[in-house]
């Protein structure tokens, strides 16, 4: 062993003490972490990895320590049973880590090697390519002409990614190489160094028509001077050997490189017919920084297809461009509906005048559809000294439909200005323009409104402008940040109210979502005018939390008056059956003391019937209690039996099409269900788990109510291969198909077969119940 | 025994929350605020071939599946090949895509859709005018520049990058080749983003005085045992440019809760995931688009209890994670917003949500479908709402971050030269070596 290389290992054993973390590990734990990173694998532990990784963090930007390290690791790159796992690791570790001239030398001994050999080179990359020095430029040409086929194109790349000028003259040597991997990575590489020597290689290419040599070409006249880049763009754009593509990129960049002829450039393409031009040229409009390019491109407008007029007034009107007003807003009158969409989008973003207020209102009062829904966006934004004050005037003075355009507009453009102008319009003799202002208040909402909007929604006749007053004036209770006074002055008017004020402001009671509100709900329920009573318990069945439900079962043990008792009674049992998900969910309390009221014979089975649905004891014994009863008993004891069957409950389902969401059919979500293409006719079976009562099945459809089969098969058996005939064929219906057996079956199995005519039609199911 | 019909009862059931007013208020601003489609389907006789925009998919897995459903729904788009490392992938969407248009014909047969194994190939052609590259994060900058060098604009899934090189290649090339580029942020065509963005931008809650976010969290990677690599999957080409690993399909399995995206080869964890999303609706609020922050600090540094990233201005992000009521949260001295999806936009105060911008206010660029404003992109040449140079400058947050946490310690950002500010070693990050013969970009 020289003196060198006893030096080299004496270095090294010491440096190996660091391979732990720790400065004061001893040499054999040093050992030991070496060794174990020599044989790390991926597919096994990896504490070793971790272990560097940490060494790494805490080496940081700690000079020594790093070099310190990476004598460790080359330690370790030379250990005779190394890993493939652990070399690549050390390697890709080695290239993130800045390398002093010393450490470089250190490893390449170690790594270089790996350049030579197919399946090793990559390690060797990682590590290798990230350093920029002659002597590791010199490794790569050494490499590179010790190389062939795969090898050869994997250094190739590794020269492209390095830029290495020095390599130009060899990889110009490759650009005709009989393996297209090799040639073609070689052009690549020219293009990446980009220098003129790589450009005249490129010349020498055979196939001058080789989209790498066009890349290559395009990349380096970006590097060039003007003058050089514009040579090279120019040659290829005018070669018509080339795809239109790279003729098109060549036409990109000469309009930077030469600014002076873009314009006529550009206007030439977008007169033309190559619709790749015309995107490069549009697209370069954007950042263009050529005087009066977007004038030059305007006036020749006229002579563009209308799909260019289109591309050539959204451009504008992204970079608002004040110039194309003219042209804009002569588009918007354009027979062409495409152009007028376009102006409708780019009009909103270049400054303008009262003139393009009117042409706007002109166009909404004649617009539909996508086109009105332009024209609102349009003038929502349309900004110009004068345009507020235009909008406003034209809401006075328009035809109807103009008046309503602007009015709607003086909502989306908060001109809270015109406040006293949209409250003067509840005297407008048109409806249309009543809702408008209504509206219009509404996006301006302020607490400011609230009594004169009180006053609009109190003087309303029943229909759209009571709807609409009652929106705006919802939207101006909601601004009150202190839930406890929001909706307060309501409540007061409400109950000081008479009945024509309680039946109109009564609505707005659950969208204020209070305690209050709900205690108001209930009083107005159990008054003694009927019409307020019915509509208050109407309102308690869509309050939007339990607090309705149990409001209307207070109401019918509460009330002394019959009607009143049964409307609460249908009110809950409704929210009953609309809120049902899941057995385990049913609220048996609360009809056991419905039950407990005073009700007729038939409206206590009603309430034993959804009894049934539940899966408590407590609605066991209940039912239990009852089944000798006279009048009570043949319902209490199907009920009985239907919780002890829920016990088993959600059932198996089984379907050849869509097996993947049939849970969602039984896990009391709205927001999940399972559906299926009709076409396919497919069939859902449901396996009760065993034999039970069955009387009704509902498919709930509310996720996708439309989704429903034109026709449903009803089977009901207990042995699967013998279906027999249905025992119902039902219509399905929008929101839920309810199928009311003929009678009740005690079976296991039910099938559903579901069909449509319509072959893209499918059948969803939101909740599934079986009673 | 009569049973209601749900849906009936369900609409005035419904009664709108405080949430759902503010929902609704965004709801009646969006009729002004819906940015117009220049050219719908109804274009100029959309259905003649020469009217339709012909596209390619590449990366036939997880993603994919919703951009090529609503390619599927549109006649001015026509799908002609899809593209993909394990041909059973490709095979199920090219069945899937021609059974579509087959139903549409008389005689029911369609045999258009061409699969590739190389998405070189694919880009190729010349009757492609976009492509979709939905690989993961991995072959994202390798296909899109590809796809733009041969004269097609990209929809490229977001994080656009998995390095901060990548993205500065893919600005440089989609501005050189005159391209367009959209990146797939697609929050960015959310309403509620976008109002969110709009009052943070004109000052509505005042001096921003914290942002939190949350990302949520992948489980840890641990090593993975070695597999068979399955029948018609090239496991060398999925890789591509990044290190070998051996096959496991854990590894490379798309999978919204871990599969490769716990993987830091092929992605930046959840700052890239769920960064690329909420990193860029900050972006965008702050009008930052062109720039980015300056500090990135790594949670549990010297006490430091959230992830944060610092702008010039000393707006600071915090990735919090938990007990965050919403996904973004914008604080300032004049009120607080947040916003998630599902159309979820709460303001304090509550009126703030509803109220519509003025005209002399800051509108931000409307698009309410990612898709149809990359559409209407390629036809109009505008930039999309999620041009390459915001997808990058995005990405380059989320990386930043995750650089930050694997080498343990802050880092200053130095946004118009785009370079790390005084640390080599993290400068080294800004791109990662690429294997051979995949190394080309």
């Amino acid at each position: 062993m020289n003196s060198k290389t006893l030096l080299f290992t004496l270095i090294s054993s010491l440096s190996l003490s660091f391979l732990t973390g720790c400065e004061h590990a001893t040499v054999s734990e040093s050992r030991e972490g070496a060794a174990a990173l020599a044989a790390l694998n991926y597919d096994g532990s990896q504490t070793a990895l971790d272990n560097l990784n940490k060494q790494i963090n805490e080496a940081g930007l700690d000079t020594a320590r790093k070099s310190a390290l990476i004598a460790d690791l080359v330690t370790v790159l030379n250990t005779p049973k190394l890993t493939f796992d652990a070399q690549q690791t050390i390697c890709q570790k080695l290239g993130y880590i800045t390398l002093t001239d010393a450490d470089i030398e250190r490893i390449l001994p170690a790594v270089s090697p790996l350049l030579l050999n197919l399946a090793t080179v990559n390690n060797g990359l990682l590590a290798l390519v990230p350093i920029s020095s002659s002597r590791v430029d010199r490794v790569f040409i050494d490499a590179l002409n010790h190389s062939e086929g795969e090898l050869k194109v994997a250094l190739v790349q590794a020269l492209a990614r390095r830029k290495q000028v020095s390599a130009t003259n060899d990889l110009i040597a490759l650009i005709n190489d009989g393996d297209k991997a090799i040639s073609d990575a070689a052009i690549y590489a020219l293009g990446e160094i980009g220098t003129r020597e790589a450009l005249t290689g490129l010349s020498q290419a055979k196939n001058q028509s080789n989209h790498y040599v066009v890349d290559a070409k395009i990349a380096i006249a970006w590097k060039l001077s003007p003058q050089e880049g514009s040579d090279i763009l120019n040659q290829i754009y005018l070669d018509k050997s080339l795809t239109e593509s790279n003729r098109a990129a060549a036409l990109r960049g000469l309009l930077n490189l030469q600014p002076e002829k873009a314009k006529d450039r550009i206007v030439d393409a977008l007169m033309g017919s190559s619709a790749a031009y015309k995107k490069v040229c549009l697209e370069s409009l954007y950042s263009s920084q050529v005087p009066n390019l977007k004038a030059a491109v305007l006036d020749h407008f006229s002579s563009y297809d209308p799909v260019t007029q289109c591309s050539v007034i959204a451009v504008m009107g992204k970079l608002s461009e004040v110039g194309a007003r003219s042209v804009t807003e002569a588009s918007l009158s354009s027979e062409v509906d495409e152009l007028r969409l376009a102006a409708l989008g780019a009009i909103a973003n270049i400054p303008s005048t009262p003139k393009t207020v009117k042409i706007l209102a002109e166009l909404a009062a004649k617009a539909s559809g996508d086109e009105l829904r332009a024209a609102k966006y349009a003038i929502a934004r349309l900004q110009g000294e004068g345009v507020s004050e235009a909008v406003l005037e034209l809401s006075k003075s328009g035809s109807v439909k103009q008046k309503v355009f602007c009015i709607e507009a003086i909502g989306a453009r908060n001109m809270t200005q015109a406040v006293p102008d949209l409250l003067a319009m509840r005297k407008a003799k048109e409806i249309q323009v009543r809702v408008a202002a209504l509206d219009a208040l509404g996006d301006l909402a302020s607490v400011g409104l609230t009594d004169p909007i009180y006053a609009w929604t109190l003087g309303s006749k029943e229909g759209q402008e009571l709807t609409h007053a009652k929106r705006t004036l919802f939207k101006i209770l909601q601004l009150e940040n202190d839930s406890s006074l929001r909706g307060v002055d309501l409540i007061t008017k409400i109950k000081a109210g008479d009945a024509v004020t309680q039946l109109k402001l009564m609505s707005l009671l659950p969208k204020l979502d209070s305690e209050i509100a709900l205690a108001c709900a209930k009083q107005l329920a159990l008054s003694d005018k009927a019409d307020v009573s019915s509509e208050a318990i109407s309102t308690l069945e869509t309050w939007s939390d339990a607090g309705g439900l149990v409001s209307l079962v207070e109401i019918s043990e509460d009330s002394k008056n019959p009607s009143v008792r049964s409307l609460a009674l249908e009110s809950a049992l409704r929210v009953v059956d609309l809120e049902r998900t899941t057995p385990a969910k049913e609220k048996s309390d609360l009809l056991i003391r419905l039950f407990q009221c005073n009700l007729t014979i038939e409206q206590k089975n009603s309430v034993l019937y959804r009894l049934g649905r539940g899966v408590s004891a407590k609605a066991l014994s209940f039912a239990e209690s009852l089944a000798s009863d006279v009048n009570y008993g043949v319902e209490a004891k199907r009920a009985a039996e239907e919780i002890r069957a829920n016990k088993l409950w959600p059932a198996t389902l089984i379907s050849e099409a869509n097996t993947r969401d049939l849970h969602n059919m039984v896990d009391g979500n709205f927001k999940s269900s399972w559906t299926a293409p009709t076409a396919s006719k497919p069939s859902l079976t449901i396996d009760l788990k065993a034999k039970r009562i069955i009387r009704q099945i509902v498919l709930d459809e509310r996720r996708d109510n439309r989704n429903y089969p034109q026709s449903l098969e009803v089977y009901i058996t207990d042995d699967l291969d013998q279906l027999g005939t249905p025992v119902v064929v039902v219509k399905g219906t929008i929101d839920a198909t309810i199928v009311n057996l003929p009678k009740p079956y005690y079976s296991r199995y039910i099938i559903l077969k579901g069909t449509s005519k319509n072959k893209d039609a499918n059948w969803s199911i939101t909740e599934l119940h079986v009673d | 025994m009569k049973t209601v019909n749900p849906r009936k009862v369900a609409h005035s059931l419904a009664q709108p929350t405080r949430r759902d007013v503010i929902k609704q208020g965004l709801a009646g601003i969006l009729a002004y605020s819906v940015a117009p489609l220049v050219l719908p389907n109804r274009m100029f006789g959309a259905t003649a071939p020469s009217n339709q925009i012909n596209v390619g998919f590449v990366g036939m897995g997880l993603q994919c599946s919703g951009h090529v459903q609503a390619m599927l729904g549109r006649e001015d788009v026509r799908v002609l090949a899809v593209c993909d490392v394990w041909q059973e992938k490709a095979q199920k969407y090219k069945d899937k895509i021609e059974a579509h248009y087959a139903s549409g014909k008389r005689g029911g047969s369609y045999h258009g859709v061409d699969m590739y194994h190389k998405y070189e190939d694919l880009v190729a052609r010349t009757d492609i005018d976009a492509v979709f590259v939905c690989t993961p994060d991995h072959w994202h900058a390798a296909v899109s520049n590809a796809a733009m060098k041969s004269g097609k604009d990209v929809y490229c899934e977001k994080p656009l990058t998995l390095t901060i090189k990548e993205g500065q290649v893919l600005v440089n090339t989609a501005r050189k080749y005159g391209r367009i580029l959209q990146t797939g942020s697609q929050q960015r065509s959310n309403a509620s983003f976008r109002k969110a963005a709009e009052m943070v931008r004109n000052g509505w809650i005042g001096e921003i005085t914290g942002i939190r976010t949350a990302l949520g969290e992948f489980p840890v990677v641990t090593s993975l045992p070695e597999e068979k690599i399955p029948e018609g999957l090239d496991y060398d080409r999925w890789l591509g440019p990044t290190p070998w690993r051996p096959f496991n399909l854990q590894r490379m399995k798309g999978d919204f809760g871990g599969g490769w995206r716990c993987f830091y080869e092929y992605g930046a964890r959840k700052n890239g995931d769920w960064g690329a999303h909420h990193f860029d609706i900050i972006q965008w609020a702050l009008g930052m688009d062109h720039t980015g922050p300056v500090d990135f600090i790594p949670k549990g540094y010297q006490g430091t209890e959230y992830q944060t990233h610092i702008y010039a201005n000393g707006i600071r992000v915090e990735r919090v994670d938990n007990h965050l009521k919403s996904m973004i949260e914008f604080k300032g001295k004049k009120g607080t917003i947040w916003v998630s999806r599902n159309d979820y936009l709460e303001t304090d105060p509550i009126s703030m949500s509803a109220k519509p911008l003025s005209p002399s206010e800051v509108h931000l660029y409307a698009s309410d479908n990612h898709h149809d404003d990359f559409l209407n992109a390629i036809v109009t040449r505008q930039r999309p709402i999620a041009d390459v140079e915001i997808g990058h400058r995005t990405a380059t947050v989320c990386h930043l971050n995750a650089i930050a946490e694997r080498l343990g310690r802050p880092l200053k950002w130095d946004p118009l030269k785009e370079e790390i500010v005084g640390d080599p070693e993290a400068s080294r990050w800004l791109d990662r070596p690429r294997r051979a013969p995949y190394a080309i970009l």
